[in-house]
């Protein structure tokens, strides 16, 4: 960190002192930025929509009549078919192959920075060249594209790709997906590099073997990154319009075109502003909704923020870890990236109540197990000091998920009394040293 | 691999109690050779899998590029093929084709974005990180609501806007319209940087008498500054690459981008220079992002858990 030096002279506070002043000043111009150039144009779209004209004076045009044109026209509904395909696909495709390559890029290997640099090029290039580029390689009848796109039965010999509706609908969707599997594996690359590596160390120590670490501990706490990915993929699926509309440009005659591309066909290339606002309100709902569920989903793919408060406390905890923990097979909670961010304090609470936490499992949305060995035993009777949830149980393994080198490190810098104690000898779970649940 | 104490040999590691090493130790040897053998094979195996898969990776993220790459040095019929062919490709690209104007908007309207969104983004990522901490929650989910809003909401009165104004061929109304998509990504992701920025530094510095600004300026700014610049690539990146707006607001014109411009000028011209050309704008930004990519990694873990 650069050394700063101090004012040369005493000074009276002033404005810059003030932090709510500050935030204010600090947040206004990017919150004032989008409600102008993003909020109010979308809302002047969506009257549009309506035909309510603002400022024109003119209310006699207002109505739903070119939504409900729309909505009676067989384009539109060919090409929301189309959107939910291809979003659907390239979700898919990019969330499945992105893991697998969020995982290659973890590996060490000579070469690295090649590959990276290599799976990074779908995304980092412009959407509309890299989307020209592959329909110049599909045009061609003998190149390596149609070859394998014959080969694997997916288009019959003899046809080129666009001539039939489905074979250009699926072709759309798996460049989509090409394209969007370097942001895939960004995000799950940033969720796999949030879990602390003394899990897997555990999950190693108590016998798993890789297939079992993998889908026992990597995955599941990897699902909150997965989830993010396959949000941020559908919602580029859904509300972008580069592939499908540089690509196939609707080939043939206009059965593969999605609702974006269509939106701008009509409004802008076909000058019906009109019409294609209304197609562009009638696709809001996608996007919408797949905010909707991911707000549901997110929730279980998470532990709740804050643990149950019905556990009893301390020694009752402590003294009982075999009968919570076994209760419906349900594995102590893992430490997700919630658990690292606030680190130590975090750890320190629930390492507190660590015997309630791990008796109670509860912080899982489901069932999942941070470590893959049995619950209810501490083979290595682990009791290194940094370790927040030692304290409170011994014979737990909650002591060792609770990511002990970050959780400790932090511990370390933000509450050094809840360390010392620990190293103090302090075992059989204190509710006492609430303290710590304070500094949240 | 040295089997330890094998038949009859005198244990080299294993301290046995009186005597030479009987059937127990014998097998217990025998038994930890194959285990070792079976572990090497297992890590061979996986480490051929690693390799492979690279491979595979990166021959289908380069798939279209190396194409492209190969058709710019294919050789000509009756000429020469190799890199003659491409320098003969290039010139044609760089002196027939609109490409260079192309590629100049397109720095510029990336470089102007990108010089838009720090001075912006670095402030209010620094009041969502330390200031107002309680509102991170609130702007990820405003980030991800002005990420799934669709283009196509937005730009039709804001290309009447440009139409009205005149202004269809020129860069700046994409200078003006580029912060809405980069501005969000960029507090965001700066946001979750500063949060494993340690406090104590700042904190040093309001103990030492400057205001919160000025603890901002000399400290957080210089501290940073790795992960801002990481954060302009991505913003220049995503500048760059932009379609919707830069054909809603500048449809192939004189003023277009290289997003918006280059699939249309590649309909009147031959294949191979503009398929170099493609390839020698993909290159820069992804070796670009490549380097920024460590630091995006950990702004996107340092933001994970506040989406």
């Amino acid at each position: 960190m650069a050394a700063h030096s101090p004012p040369a002279a005493p000074r009276r506070a002033g404005a810059a002192d003030r932090d709510g002043l500050l935030a204010w000043a600090f947040l206004l111009p990017p919150a004032a930025y989008l409600a102008a150039l993003v909020a109010v144009p979308a809302v002047l779209t969506v009257l549009a929509a309506f035909s309510v004209t603002v400022g024109a004076g003119a209310r006699s045009g207002a109505g739903t009549g070119a939504v409900t044109a729309v909505l009676r026209s067989a384009v539109f509904w060919r090409a929301l078919g189309n959107t939910l395909v291809v979003t659907v696909v390239a979700t898919v495709l990019s969330v499945t192959f992105g893991t697998v390559v969020a995982c290659l890029l973890r590996a060490r290997f000579r070469g690295r920075w090649p590959v990276r640099f290599a799976v990074l090029l779908p995304w980092t290039t412009p959407a509309a060249l890299s989307a020209t580029s592959w329909r110049w390689l599909l045009d061609r009848p003998g190149s390596a594209a149609v070859r394998v796109l014959h080969g694997t039965g997916l288009l019959p010999a003899g046809t080129a790709w666009d001539a039939r509706p489905a074979a250009a609908t699926a072709v759309a969707a798996m460049v989509q997906g090409w394209r969007m599997t370097p942001v895939a594996a960004v995000i799950v690359l940033a969720g796999l590099a949030a879990i602390p590596p003394a899990v897997g160390d555990a999950a190693r120590l108590d016998g798993a073997g890789a297939w079992r670490r993998a889908f026992g501990v990597t995955i599941p706490l990897t699902l909150p990154a997965m989830g993010l990915a396959a949000l941020v993929t559908a919602l580029a699926g859904a509300t972008g319009m580069t592939v499908t509309y540089v690509l196939t440009g609707g080939r043939p005659h206009g059965t593969t075109q999605t609702l974006p591309a269509l939106a701008y066909a009509t409004g802008v290339e076909g000058g019906a502003p009109t019409r294609g606002a209304a197609i562009a309100v009638l696709l809001l709902p996608v996007p919408l909704l797949l905010l909707f569920a991911w707000s549901r989903v997110r929730r279980r793919l998470r532990p709740p923020l804050r643990p149950p408060l019905r556990r009893p406390r301390g020694r009752a905890a402590a003294a009982r870890p075999d009968a919570a923990a076994s209760r419906a097979g349900r594995r102590p909670a893992p430490p997700g990236p919630r658990h690292d961010r606030r680190g130590g304090r975090r750890g320190h609470r629930d390492g507190d109540r660590g015997g309630r936490d791990a008796a109670g499992g509860d912080r899982s949305g489901g069932g999942r197990t941070a470590s893959a060995g049995t619950a209810g035993h501490d083979p290595m009777g682990r009791t290194a000091g940094g370790y927040p949830g030692d304290a409170a149980d011994r014979g737990h393994h909650a002591g060792m998920e609770e990511s002990p080198g970050r959780a400790s490190g932090k511990a370390r810098r933000g509450g050094g009394r809840r360390t010392r104690r620990d190293r103090g000898g302090r075992r059989g779970g204190d509710p006492g040293s609430a303290p710590s649940g304070g500094r949240r | 691999m040295s089997a330890p104490g094998g038949a009859g040999g005198v244990p080299g590691r294993t301290a046995w109690a009186g005597g030479p090493p009987g059937a127990a130790a014998r097998t217990t040897a025998r038994e930890l050779t194959r285990q070792r053998h079976a572990f090497a094979i297992r890590h061979v195996a996986a480490r051929c899998a690693v390799y492979l898969l690279a491979a595979a990776a990166a021959l289908t993220g380069a798939a279209p590029f190396l194409w492209g790459l190969a058709a710019a040095v294919r050789a000509d019929d009756g000429g020469a093929g190799g890199w003659r062919a491409a320098a003969v490709r290039a010139r044609h690209l760089f002196g027939s084709t609109p490409f260079p104007a192309l590629a100049a908007h397109t720095v510029l309207a990336g470089a102007a974005v990108t010089a838009v969104t720090l001075p912006v983004a670095v402030p209010a990522a620094y009041a969502l990180a330390r200031l107002r901490r309680r509102l991170h929650g609130t702007a990820g989910a405003v980030v991800l609501a002005v990420y799934a809003l669709p283009p196509a909401l937005v730009y039709p009165p804001l290309s009447r806007a440009v139409a009205a104004v005149g202004a269809r061929d020129a860069v700046w109304p994409l200078v003006l319209v580029y912060p809405s998509i980069t501005i969000p990504v960029a507090v965001w992701l700066l946001a979750g940087l500063l949060r494993a920025v340690p406090a104590e530094v700042e904190e040093q510095a309001l103990v030492d008498g400057h205001s919160r600004f000025a603890a901002f300026v000399r400290v957080i700014v210089p501290s940073m500054a790795p992960g801002t610049l990481a954060v302009a690539v991505l913003a220049f990146g995503l500048a760059a690459g932009e379609f919707s707006y830069a054909r809603a607001f500048a449809a192939p014109g004189p003023g277009a981008t290289l997003s918006a411009g280059l699939p249309a000028a590649a309909h009147g011209t031959a294949l191979g220079p503009v398929q170099l050309g493609v390839v020698l704008v993909a290159v820069p930004l992804a070796v670009a992002m490549n380097a920024a990519l460590d630091r995006l990694v950990v702004a996107l873990a340092g933001s994970a858990d506040r989406t």
